[in-house]
Formats: structure tokens, C-alpha cells, sequence
């Protein structure tokens, strides 16, 4: 034993410290979750200062500069009316980080939140609870999502509640799958027997334990939802051009695809470039989360 | 095993009649009045009137969706397209096998390569082949579908001329459809092939099977694959369900004349009869698949069907 534990002054390094500190150092170990976790970095640092980094304004015309290729001046070339495509891309982040997250994160909330109760309960309540998002969830989620935004029409806020509804029947799913598991645990026994109330039992011993595999499946869940977004912008639902969302570029590139394929390209890798690099966290956070799988 | 299936055949019927609801519901608040769509510009009140009474839009929404789940259910008559004025039901008979056959040789295509590639990434652990492996199926799960089709379409259609880019009609119609399609699930099935092998790999009994001296290839074959597959089937099922909805972009990129661009098309005219009874037989296709591979899950592990068998109660879906 040395000499700072005996006379009790013995302090702990950062990492030893807490399962968060041990999780972060494990996570900056791994490379991959690392660069895509710089990526995302830069491309909300991108999207938020948008109006300080773009070159040109996203919906500024120019018609000396129709569909002109890439060159020095534009980094990625111009739409069909002189715009932009490198200015109306780091716009367009705005809109698919945003919509990702808040649609996503939102639905694995209510998704967490109603999961938890039913699965907790369980009997009648899991039952009836079951059923009804057997049926919501029987139409598969890129339709649901789809016929929503048909009824609700286009537009930024009917994009996040047409995402919404059709995400949160799988994380109700996911999350009552778990809480099944955890119910017989010993520490919910204890909790029992101390007399905790069920909301107690619920959301403070049983959420805390379901919660990582949670955080991981909202982070790929950002991703998914992101080329959700693009695709139903580029069947034109959800958002619609001249908004510079990345989707919409697309939709508005493919009837140039022939002659001008830039267009199509740039917004094409900077979805992928999103995608990867919430994928790559996500990967990198469900090892460091669970350090079993991975020795 | 049989109370099983039927119960289940059971409740997929009752679960369609829900989706019915639901799509029913969903779609009755769309905006715009159908006499605009079906009728020309100039047709008069009158005329409009009578087209509303004909279809019965003029009554109370129970009654409309009383009429809908009759007409849908127990006649089996999807009613007849606004627009093309065709029954829906003859247009979906004719569309729906291009739509499923494409999903199906997407989905096996995907298993068959997928599957394969994750085992021998999972075998080469952290070596050159499993980070390669690995790096292109992040790339693969990254992509939108429709922009790699589109990047398809430069390169084939345009740039090489090989294919074509729209159409049906022959072989080569199909190829880049499929191509696309399979990509997503090479990579999906690769990831989750390699984990679900690497998690075996640390089991007991395969540390047990390697002490009593058997040889590796059998260790791999016999002991570990087998029970690494199994969680990829449920996998494959769920990916079913995506690429039945994910077909609707696809086939609006290739102008693939499934039910998925029908269903676009009718959205755009706001057709609903065609647009409930579109999403409604995918829904059925998607139910119908997942039964089976639930089904299927059941009859391989043991342990499952244990669980069914013994209490009689039936499996609870997770």
C-alpha cells in the first residue's frame, strides 16, 4: 500500500472514478470513434455557423454561373440557377441534423418512457400495449412515413412528427424487450422489497439499466433517420426545394443527372459523410459501453 | 407447434384488419376533395355531387370505414384507381410479383454474399482482411440507397452505356435494381454475421469442443456456425420489412414498375383507393414474411420452441 492511502489522502485518477470516465477513456482509445466523432464535430460546428462559413448565400442566383462545373470559385460546382451547391450544402446540414436528432431523439424518449411501463407491468397492460404497436408498426416505417406525410403535407416541423410516428413503435419495442429481461433481476426485488413506489422502481433502477444500449441505438437511429429524411425529400414529401435541404438537392439534380452529375454527387456524399460518421460513434460507443464484446 | 402457427395466422388476419384502420384513418384526413382529382376541371356541381354520392364521400367517417374494411375484407374488392380508372386490385396483381421478386432476390442475395464475408471477417479477426471487410460494409451501411443508384446509373447508363437506366422488360432492367438493393444488406449481414460469430467464439461449449481435440474446420461448421446463424435469421426478416418499404425510392429511381412506384404515383395524384390497397398488400407481404421467419426462428432453436411448446401459452413476440 503507499503511502497517500495510508494517510488517506489518496485521490483517485479521473479515469478510476465513475462508469461515464471509464466509458469516455475507452471510447477516446478507439480510432474509428474518434474520427467519427471529429467528423460530426465539424459538421455541426458547419452547420451551426453556417452564415460565417458558406461562401455564397444558399439561395442566391447567378446566372453567369448556371450548372457550372466545380471549379476555384465553386468548390462543388452550381445548380440550375447559378446557386451554389457548396454553400447550399453546409445550409442543408442545418436540416438534417436537426430533423435527425430531434425526431430521433424524442421517439426513443417516448419510445423508453412507454416501453418501460408496459414492459414493467406487464400482464394486461403488456398485452393490450403489444398489440397495438403490432398493428402500428405492421406497416413497414419508410411507408408509414410516407402516407403521414402525404396527410400532413410538406414542411419542416411535418418531416420531424412524420419520422416521430413512425420510429417510436421500435423503440417501444426494443425497450419492453429489455425491461422483460431486467424485471427478474435481484435489484429489482431489493427495490421491491424496500417498498419503492413503481415510478421510483421504474425509471430509477430500471432505466438507468437499460439505458446504453438505448444511447447507441439513438445514435445509429439519427443516421437512419437522416436517409429517411433524404429519401422522402427526394419523392417530394417532406422538405421540398428551393430549401437547400440534401434530399431535395438530389430531387432537384436528377432531372440534370445526364449532362451536369454534380449536382447529384456532392449532396449525395455529404448524407454518406453524416451517416458514416454517426455510425462510426455509434460502433465505437457500444464497445466502450460494453466492454465484453470487444477482447 | 401447429396451435402455434395458427394462432399466429390468427393474428396476422386480425393485425391487417388494424392496418386497414390505421391506413383508413390516416389517409381520410388528406386534404383536398377527390371530385378535384377524379373529375376533370370542368365538370359542374352537379356532376361532383353525383361522383361524391357515388362513392359515398358525403357520409359520416364510421360509415365510410365500415364500408372500406367490408369492401376490403370480406369482399376482397380494392375498389377501382381514380385516375386510371382501372380496378386496383388487377394493377397490384400484376405489379406485386416484380415488387416482391425484386425484394427477394435482393434479401437472399444479400444473405448468401453477406453472411460469408462476415464469417471470414470474424475468423481473420483484426487482421488487414476484417478491418478491409469492415471499413467497406460501414461504407455500404452508410450510403443512402438512392444516391448509390443514382452514382449507379452515371456510371452504367450514362458514362459505360451498358444498361439501361429505366424500364422493364429484360434481364438488364433488373441488374442495377438488384445491385442496389444488395449492397445495403452485403454490409448488414456482414456486420452482424462477424459479431454474432465473435460472440460464439468466446462460448463454452466451443472452448469445450476444441479441449476434447476436435478438429478446427468441424469446430467451425459444426459447432459455431449453427448457432451464429441464428440470430441473423430474425435480422433478415426485419430487413424484409425495409426493403418492401424502401422499394417506393428505388423504384422511383429506375422507373421499376412495382407496386412502390404505383403507390408514388397515386400519392402524387391523390388517388386513395390505390394508395390504401397499395400500402396495405405491402404490409400484408411484410406480415406474411416475418411470419414465416418467425416460424422458421422457432422450428432451429430449441430453446424457443421449448418455450412455446411447455407452457402452451404461445411465444410473446419480442
Amino acid at each position: 500500500m503507499d503511502k497517500a492511502m495510508k494517510t488517506g489522502r489518496y485521490k483517485r485518477k479521473w479515469s478510476e472514478r465513475s462508469m461515464f470516465a471509464q466509458v469516455m477513456k475507452r471510447l477516446a482509445k478507439n480510432k474509428a470513434a474518434m474520427l467519427g466523432l471529429i467528423l460530426l464535430l465539424c459538421i455541426a460546428i458547419v452547420a451551426i455557423f453556417a452564415p460565417w462559413i458558406a461562401p455564397y448565400s444558399p439561395t442566391e442566383m447567378d446566372l453567369m454561373s448556371m450548372y457550372a462545373a466545380p471549379s476555384a470559385k465553386h468548390w462543388f460546382g452550381c445548380d440550375e440557377v447559378g446557386r451554389d451547391i457548396l454553400s447550399r450544402l453546409i445550409y442543408g446540414a442545418r436540416y438534417s441534423l436537426s430533423i435527425g436528432l430531434i425526431a430521433d431523439v424524442v421517439s426513443q424518449v417516448i419510445g423508453v418512457l412507454i416501453g418501460t411501463a408496459i414492459g414493467y407491468k406487464g400482464g394486461k397492460v403488456d398485452m393490450i400495449g403489444m398489440r397495438i404497436v403490432d398493428i402500428w408498426a405492421s406497416i413497414p416505417s419508410t411507408l408509414l412515413a410516407i402516407l403521414i406525410s402525404t396527410t400532413l403535407g410538406a414542411g419542416y416541423v411535418n418531416t420531424i412528427i412524420a419520422m416521430l410516428i413512425s420510429n417510436v413503435p421500435g423503440g417501444i419495442r426494443s425497450t419492453r424487450a429489455m425491461c422483460l429481461k431486467e424485471r427478474e433481476m435481484d435489484y429489482l426485488e431489493a427495490a421491491r422489497s424496500i417498498n419503492a413506489s413503481k415510478m421510483r422502481i421504474m425509471y430509477k433502477h430500471m432505466v438507468p439499466n437499460i439505458i446504453s444500449p438505448t444511447i447507441v441505438g439513438t445514435t445509429m437511429g439519427v443516421g437512419n433517420t437522416i436517409i429517411s429524411v433524404a429519401g422522402l425529400a427526394y419523392i417530394g414529401l417532406g422538405i421540398q426545394p428551393p430549401t437547400p435541404e440534401w434530399g431535395a438537392m438530389l430531387a432537384a439534380g436528377r432531372d440534370f443527372i445526364r449532362k451536369y452529375p454534380h449536382m447529384i454527387i456532392f449532396p449525395g456524399i455529404a448524407i454518406a459523410l453524416t451517416v458514416l460518421s454517426l455510425n462510426l460513434f455509434g460502433d465505437g460507443l457500444r464497445d466502450a459501453l460494453d466492454p465484453k464484446m470487444k477482447d | 407447434m401447429w396451435k402455434y402457427i395458427l394462432k399466429r395466422v390468427a393474428w396476422l388476419l386480425l393485425v391487417l384488419v388494424g392496418t386497414a384502420f390505421v391506413i383508413f384513418t390516416v389517409m381520410y384526413f388528406v386534404p383536398g376533395d377527390p371530385a378535384d382529382i377524379a373529375l376533370p376541371a370542368s365538370a359542374t356541381f352537379e356532376e361532383r355531387q353525383a361522383f361524391r354520392n357515388e362513392l359515398g364521400l358525403n357520409d359520416s367517417y364510421m360509415v365510410q370505414l365500415g364500408r372500406y374494411l367490408y369492401k376490403t375484407f370480406i369482399k376482397l374488392d380494392f375498389g377501382t384507381s381514380w385516375t386510371y380508372n382501372v380496378p386496383v386490385m388487377q394493377e397490384l396483381f400484376s405489379r406485386m410479383p416484380r415488387t416482391f421478386m425484386l425484394s427477394l432476390i435482393t434479401i437472399v442475395l444479400g444473405a448468401v454474399i453477406g453472411i460469408p464475408l462476415g464469417i471470414y471477417a470474424a475468423l481473420h479477426q483484426n487482421r488487414w482482411q476484417d478491418h478491409t471487410m469492415m471499413v467497406l460494409a460501414m461504407v455500404g451501411v452508410s450510403m443512402p440507397e438512392f444516391w448509390l443508384a443514382l452514382m449507379l446509373v452515371i456510371l452504367f447508363c450514362l458514362r459505360l452505356q451498358w444498361l439501361p437506366a429505366f424500364g422493364i422488360g429484360s434481364v438488364a432492367n433488373w441488374v442495377l435494381p438488384v445491385i442496389t438493393g444488395t449492397v445495403a444488406g452485403i454490409a448488414k449481414n456482414a456486420r452482424q454475421m462477424r459479431s454474432s460469430t465473435l460472440e460464439t467464439v468466446r462460448s463454452d461449449y466451443i472452448s469445450t469442443a476444441r479441449a476434447k481435440g476436435v478438429p478446427e474446420r468441424s469446430v467451425i461448421y459444426k459447432h459455431m456456425l449453427p448457432n451464429a446463424l441464428i440470430p441473423i435469421i430474425n435480422i433478415i426478416g426485419a430487413q424484409f420489412g425495409k426493403s418492401i418499404g424502401g422499394t417506393v425510392v428505388l423504384e422511383s429511381v429506375f422507373t421499376f414498375p412495382g407496386v412502390g412506384l404505383f403507390l408514388l404515383n397515386s400519392i402524387n395524384t391523390r388517388d386513395l383507393p390505390a394508395i390504401r390497397s397499395s400500402v396495405l398488400i405491402l404490409a400484408f407481404f411484410t406480415a406474411v414474411v416475418m411470419l414465416i421467419v418467425d416460424i422458421i426462428y422457432a422450428c432451429i432453436d430449441p430453446r424457443i420452441k421449448a418455450q412455446y411448446v411447455a407452457s402452451g401459452k404461445g411465444r410473446r413476440k419480442a
